[in-house]
């Protein structure tokens, strides 16, 4: 029905035009009548066309559907990443937590991050639900950073050139991921298109979590490649 | 297909993700709140006050805690 009703709105507002012009050429509609509904067919037409180009963000329901292997595959990412610092330190490894943020949207045009799907260590807290909620547009954090810009990013409290991310932060923000120390965030691609944002946060720094080694960066961007089967294009709907 | 010859879906969707963690795994966690209460039950504090978690008994705790339920609904059987 609502494909219909698309379709049907398309075809009246493509042959308006043709309709106008009849009506002044039979005299039903004077000049200026004539003008005014030509403008109000244009803006019609134009926020149609907005309408359809910008896209359909998914239901909620759907990540919620995807959460179980996402969030296995997501561990399984963890344990790949234990598996090689096992190899290079064996002493002892830092606490690392695993998320992937979607973009979300209201009314198709307020577009920001919030985090969908998350994997923890055994015997390691979860998300807190605030985190869960919280929002980030573009540029903010580091997730924000990598979703404008498309690029990986890292970010260590303690080191100069690696804490830009840290300026862009709301007082909100700042207070909840304030024992942060270190983050890794991936755009995730599909279509030519950022669809989500992988990210691993510690609370040690770069030193300890060597988010700035290449065949760690290696790992993480191979399983950011693959999540893109459980994001979507024109991202999730507000809920 | 009758009841009996159905596969048992539960066990089928359990997925197993701590598995493949690589053994004498040892934890370093700066902030206690990134603990949960197993943990937090586990956790050793280090020499340099920091909490060191052994994965290996993370794992074997989580099991100890399960078994006696598993046992309980095998029963119920």
């Amino acid at each position: 029905m609502k494909k219909f009703l698309t379709v049907l709105f398309t075809v009246l507002l493509a042959v308006g035009w043709q309709w106008l012009n009849t009506l002044r050429g039979a005299g039903s509609l004077g000049q200026a009548t004539v003008v005014w509904l030509g403008i109000a067919l244009t803006c019609l037409l134009a926020l149609q066309q907005a309408y359809v180009v910008i896209g359909s963000p998914v239901s909620p329901d759907r990540p919620r559907r995807a959460e179980v292997i996402a969030n296995n595959y997501l561990a399984g990412l963890l344990a790949k990443y234990y598996e090689f610092m096992q190899l290079a330190s064996p002493a002892s490894q830092p606490s690392v937590r695993v998320n992937v943020m979607l973009p979300t949207s209201r009314w198709k045009l307020f577009r920001y991050l919030r985090i969908y799907y998350t994997a923890t260590l055994p015997g390691g807290a979860s998300y807190t639900n605030e985190e869960r909620v919280m929002r980030w547009r573009k540029s903010q954090g580091l997730g924000g950073w990598a979703w404008k810009h498309g690029e990986a990013g890292v970010f260590d409290a303690q080191r100069d050139g690696f804490g830009a991310a840290a300026k862009s932060l709301s007082a909100e923000q700042k207070r909840m991921v304030g024992a942060l120390k270190s983050v890794y965030s991936v755009p995730i691609w599909l279509e030519g298109v950022v669809v989500g944002v992988l990210n691993l946060d510690s609370d040690a720094g770069l030193a300890e979590t060597r988010f700035d080694d290449p065949r760690v960066q290696q790992i993480v961007k191979n399983y950011a490649d693959n999540l893109s089967a459980v994001c979507f294009v024109d991202g999730v709907r507000h809920k | 297909m009758n009841d009996s010859q159905k596969p048992d879906m539960s066990s089928l969707l359990v997925f197993e993700p701590f598995s493949h963690y690589p053994a004498g795994l040892k934890i370093r966690v700066h902030d206690a709140s990134r603990l949960d209460s197993l943990g937090r039950s586990v956790a050793r504090q280090g020499q340099d006050g920091v909490l060191v978690l052994d994965l290996d008994e993370v794992l074997a705790k989580s099991e100890e805690l399960v078994a006696p339920a598993a046992a309980g609904s095998a029963k119920t059987r």
